[in-house]
């Protein structure tokens, strides 16, 4: 398994290939990172509206993992996970654990945030133009969500 | 520059911020017809060089000549959608019975079916004789009846108005004061929470989802918009608050 320490002690390219590294190690191998980064690049070359997808931790407001392509600074894609923090921490719907999407459309600019529904600390955080097919991409993203952290019924996830 | 090596910078300018189903861009991959027509509106308005635009929704397919952000002609349409008067012949604002045929052509392309829309672009030559040929995009839009919004309602108005048959409830607040609703009684309470979840002067769209219920908060200065819906009204949803945009 690959720590933090070892993670910042691999060639640069390798972060801004493929991970943006949580201090505290995430927990997955070296393999397991490039797949994660697989399953976000997947869901940016389907939807060329979505310039950023970042994996993240909820409860620690950190991004993991990003599409290959990112290069905003990694302060902004922390804020970025503490903005979808924020966006789930109360829905007004009528049941707010349920709650796995919320989306913030603004300018030219639509933030769509996921949550799994079992592992609610897992996200994805994806910032995408206007012109995003919203019902055909919020689908897609539930479906990488799935694949990263486990059914949505819950049936390993919880593990 | 030569017309190729403008049209590829263009190609790929525009492919940035695309969806692609093979060789064809996905322009929507649900909607109402009012949604279709505006997504063909938006590919004529960012056609520049000379093209033909083939859009396809199931087995329906319409080829269009447009250039200068104007449509020029229909080159060809599948069977069973009305486009023998308008085949291969340039249209321009005078013509009052091919802007009518274009308008029925526009109405059975939109209403064929469910599903995805898409386009393919390809260079093609010009039907119309100078730049001016063919018809604007307003004046499509127009004889299409997609008015202009008007400009004595809110944007947010418009917003609520045009979802009147795709959410389960809507309400409009200036203030305090209640100055729109649609949709069914009896959902106040859940507006009430919408309305109060904690947002900005805007413009903004909030949507919050699960896989049974959705609600959205838009917010344009005073005024706020609070919708009920079920998910699979989200494009509408978004089409609504896209064609309200341009009005911010």
């Amino acid at each position: 398994m690959i720590t933090g320490a070892d993670w910042f002690s691999r060639p640069p390219f390798l972060h801004s290939m493929y991970a943006l590294a949580r201090p505290d190690g995430f927990n997955g191998t070296f393999g397991e990172r490039i797949m994660v980064a697989q399953v976000l690049d997947g869901l940016t070359t389907r939807h060329g509206a979505c310039r950023i997808v970042a994996y993240a931790d909820l409860s620690s407001n950190l991004v993991l993992v990003t599409n290959s392509g990112v290069k905003a600074p990694r302060e902004a894609l922390d804020a970025l996970c503490g903005q979808a923090a924020d966006a789930f921490a109360k829905p007004p719907i009528a049941s707010p654990e349920s709650c796995d999407v919320a989306i913030i459309a603004h300018g030219a600019e639509t933030l769509i945030y996921l949550r799994h529904p079992v592992v609610q600390t897992d996200a994805l955080c994806c910032v995408c133009g206007a012109g995003i097919d919203l019902p055909s991409f919020v689908q897609d993203a539930r479906d990488c969500l799935g694949e990263l952290t486990g059914p949505r019924d819950g049936a390993e996830a919880a593990g | 520059m030569s017309d190729d090596a403008l049209r590829a910078k263009l190609q790929l300018l525009a492919a940035d911020a695309d969806d692609w189903d093979g060789a064809s861009r996905i322009l929507m991959s649900d909607g109402g017809p009012e949604a279709v027509i505006t997504k063909v509106l938006e590919e004529i308005d960012n056609t520049v060089l000379s093209a033909r635009l083939t859009f396809r929704r199931g087995d329906a397919e319409i080829a269009l000549v447009a250039s200068g952000r104007r449509l020029q002609g229909v080159a060809d349409a599948s069977e069973g959608l009305p486009a023998d008067n308008l085949k291969d012949r340039s249209i321009d604002g005078e013509d009052q019975s091919a802007i009518a045929a274009c308008g029925d052509l526009r109405r059975a392309f939109a209403n064929v079916s469910a599903g995805p829309v898409t386009a393919t672009t390809a260079p093609s030559t010009r039907m119309g004789g100078d730049t001016e040929a063919g018809l604007s995009v307003r004046l499509l839009s127009e004889a299409w009846d997609l008015t202009p919004l008007d400009p004595s309602i809110p944007p947010l108005g418009h917003f609520l108005a045009r979802l009147d048959e795709a959410v389960t409830a809507g309400m409009m607040l200036r203030g305090a004061e209640v100055v729109g609703q649609v949709g069914e009684d009896g959902h106040g309470l859940t507006l009430d929470k919408v309305f109060g979840a904690e947002a900005d002067a805007g413009p903004t769209l909030r949507v919050w989802m699960s896989e049974a219920d959705a609600v959205a908060l838009a917010v344009q200065g005073q005024d706020k918009v609070a919708l009920l819906f079920a998910p699979d009204a989200l494009g509408d949803v978004q089409a609504s608050w896209t064609r309200i945009s341009s009005a911010f």
